[in-house]
């Protein structure tokens, strides 16, 4: 097993649905394309069937509470619905890095918001 | 067991400095999350000079990533060592665990296969970190709800030889080995047992809570007495100089934090006697 290519798909799998998606469609394909065997693939897949997505939500919870502390008025704006609008968003943007990663990605949310606005 | 001068702090949040300052005399130290302070800004270093003045600070770590084998974040490194010339605490500490792969960053700590292959990797980027930081390096086992594959020794084990391997002293998060040992149905004291008791120099403590089935560190909560009894345990073993308390949600009182500090200092005293 190399260590690189199970973080690779790791990281992957832990931040992009598509890819997510494309693991439950055929686990198989998936793997081979980050370089493990069927042996390694085999035991990708004891994970709980939820382990990963769970982590993910995880993840885009805690990008989540960022916005939310750094969006009050978006927040007050967008009330409940804040939750499912950055949700959508997150599960498909990756977050940046760096120290003002969440700054940033509060900021990426808010341009996106008023991109929508504006498109409609 | 804890010395006799362990000492019993918080982990500082925005909302709590002014409050800290006022009542200095409840920390004997405190932990600063180090991203916060690795953008040079004349308010944020005015803040820093300001703490280092007041307290015993010791910088925590959250994206160095010792468990990618890409290597170390490098620029975050290298604004590390910077904060903590300026600082000059006793230790730092940092987590084992992986936030970055294949040019994506993760948001937040993953966890690495207990292989040797993974030792290796760890051990290698905490060499690195050491030859840019002279200050020693305290490492953190990290909470996970679930186990990675490829797995061929406990985590207990693997810190044992990380810490045999690198000289390291080991931060030991009661709360996340609690809720880790929760979350797989297991008792958390005899997991403790696998642990590297004797390089345990400082302990975190927090509070999560329960979605669904699982057990989550959210650090949202006070300090469960499952994870009292814990750290009971611990400082009646380990040689500790110090424990933390860390809280990110619901942020309450500073004097419900202090309390709770003082519970800890309370406890390794004890142990010490």
């Amino acid at each position: 097993m190399s260590l690189r290519q199970l973080q690779n798909a790791l990281a992957r799998l832990f931040t992009d649905v598509d890819a997510r998606a494309a693991y439950d469609r055929d686990p198989g394909r998936f793997s081979r394309a980050y370089g493990l065997d069927e042996r390694e693939r085999a035991q990708l897949g004891t994970l709980a069937e939820n382990a990963i997505a769970s982590y993910a939500a995880g993840l885009i919870g805690k990008r989540r509470a960022e916005a939310l502390r750094l969006l009050p008025r978006v927040r007050a704006d967008l009330g409940d619905d804040f939750a499912r609008q950055f949700d959508a968003w997150a599960s498909r943007v990756p977050l940046g890095r760096g120290p003002a990663r969440y700054t940033r990605d509060a900021a990426a949310f808010r341009r996106h918001l008023l991109r929508e606005r504006r498109g409609r | 067991m804890a010395a006799a001068e362990a000492k019993a702090g918080i982990s500082l949040r925005r909302a709590h400095a002014a409050e800290a300052f006022l009542r200095a005399e409840a920390l004997d130290l405190i932990e600063i999350v180090a991203d916060h302070y690795l953008q040079p800004h004349p308010r944020r270093n005015r803040g820093l000079a300001a703490l280092r003045e007041r307290f015993t600070i010791v910088p925590h770590g959250l994206d160095l990533s010792l468990g990618s084998a890409e290597g170390l974040n490098v620029p975050y490194l290298r604004a590390l060592a910077t904060l903590v010339d300026v600082v000059r605490p006793p230790y730092w500490s940092e987590h084992v665990a992986f936030t970055r792969a294949g040019g994506r960053a993760i948001g937040h700590l993953a966890p690495i296969p207990y292989t040797d292959e993974a030792l290796e990797v760890v051990a290698r980027n905490v060499a690195r970190a050491q030859s840019a930081i002279a200050v020693p390096l305290a490492l953190e086992n990290i909470a996970c709800p679930f186990d990675v594959p490829f797995a061929t020794m406990t985590e207990g084990a693997f810190f044992k030889r990380l810490v045999e391997r690198t000289g390291c002293s080991m931060l030991l998060d009661v709360a996340n080995l609690y809720y880790n040992a929760l979350n797989r149905g297991t008792d958390p004291f005899r997991l403790l047992d696998e642990y590297p008791l004797d390089a345990v120099v400082q302990c975190h403590l927090a509070g999560g809570h329960r979605s669904q089935a699982t057990w989550i560190d959210s650090h949202a909560q006070p300090v469960p007495e499952g994870v009292w009894q814990l750290f009971e345990n611990v400082a009646a073993r380990a040689p500790l100089k110090a424990a933390i308390v860390e809280r990110d949600e619901n942020l309450p009182a500073f004097s419900e934090l202090a309390a709770e500090a003082a519970r800890a200092r309370s406890i390794m005293r004890r142990c010490a006697a």
